[in-house]
């Protein structure tokens, strides 16, 4: 498979953190990489191929939460595998997104050690809770808002979610 | 000295606390509703949460939003900037109760001079100078007129 050269556009970016991480692209590419993590001080990379879930997460500090990187949007784009690139939008249009309504903690089950309320592959009804996002020691009930199949999960239990972060994608079911 | 405070503000208020910030060598965690995804202030902080949509009463003045960032982010302080929450005394106490330092004047404080009659008397009562005014609420217009015409134009109502 001919490998796509950077456009043009990726190489405008003067942000060396950009550069940077189109490098590990290629590289994880060369090395048939499925996932990368590294770290060094405070800052902490870790990428991860579409097919395989999150495509990029950045977060300078160790142990903070979503971390806004500058042009981040243009991240999947320089994505070398334009394949998977295509599967991975595809997948994702189809799919119905449930946004965090606050921010806030996000937990996959009612109490530690408890079984998530929902799992990749379940079925979800309208008005099924999803999770639970903790406010201020409040615990917030996410409710589905769609019925269908759970495709994707995109956060981890535990994690600091912000305002309209995408927590589940559900590929809604045809029949009534 | 703090070691990360959020930014609840936006625009160029937030930006020069940031400056600032970056000046001290503390970290900064900004806030932003959806509408200023792309705004400097996000760029230049260190961290960035969204915490609502575009509206500002659903997003830099929703308490419960800002707290919440500052919690998942671990700041050790809050800088409200001017405008917004930075008058806000119920703000400033839930900082407090929240155990996060409200960078700003004590929540009694910002009551008492939030309210234009009590501010005048508590300053007066310490001693500072005020401009010339009436004592007090003025009620009725013809107190309005004989304050008035002691104090001279022009007046501020």
């Amino acid at each position: 498979m001919k490998r796509k050269k950077p456009s043009k556009s990726n190489l405008s970016f003067a942000n060396p953190e950009i550069q940077q991480i189109e490098q590990l692209l290629r590289f994880m590419t060369e090395h048939n990489l499925e996932e990368f993590e590294y770290s060094r001080g405070d800052l902490r990379i870790r990428l991860r191929k579409p097919s395989s879930g999150i495509v990029v997460a950045a977060p300078r500090a160790v142990g903070a939460p979503e971390i806004i990187v500058p042009g981040s949007p243009e991240i999947p784009r320089v994505s070398p595998s334009a394949a998977g690139e295509a599967a991975e939008a595809r997948s994702s249009e189809d799919l119905h997104l449930v946004k965090s309504p606050i921010v806030g903690t996000f937990y996959e089950a009612p109490s530690p050690g408890a079984a998530a309320f929902v799992k990749v592959g379940g079925y979800v009804e309208t008005g099924q809770t999803l999770c639970i996002v903790e406010a201020m020691k409040l615990m917030i009930e996410i409710e589905s808002d769609a019925s269908g199949e759970i495709i994707r999960i995109f956060v981890e239990n535990g994690q600091p979610v912000e305002y309209g972060q995408p927590l589940f994608g559900i590929r809604p079911s045809r029949k009534k | 000295m703090f070691q990360k405070i959020l930014v609840a503000n936006r625009g160029e208020i937030a930006l020069r606390v940031i400056c600032a910030c970056k000046e001290l060598g503390i970290s900064t965690v900004a806030v932003y509703s959806e509408a200023d995804r792309n705004s400097l202030h996000v760029r230049f902080a260190d961290e960035a949460v969204c915490i609502g949509p575009p509206r500002s009463s659903e997003s830099y003045l929703n308490i419960p939003q800002v707290i919440s960032a500052a919690e998942i982010t671990n700041v050790d302080a809050i800088h409200p900037g001017y405008g917004f929450l930075s008058e806000n005394a119920n703000f400033a106490k839930v900082c407090e109760a929240s155990e996060i330092t409200f960078i700003g004047p004590r929540p009694e404080i910002i009551e008492m001079m939030g309210e234009k009659d009590r501010a005048r008397r508590e300053v007066k009562a310490a001693g500072l100078p005020t401009i010339p005014g009436s004592e007090g609420i003025v009620e009725g217009e013809e107190q309005l007129a004989k304050e008035a015409a002691s104090i001279g134009y022009p007046l501020i109502l």
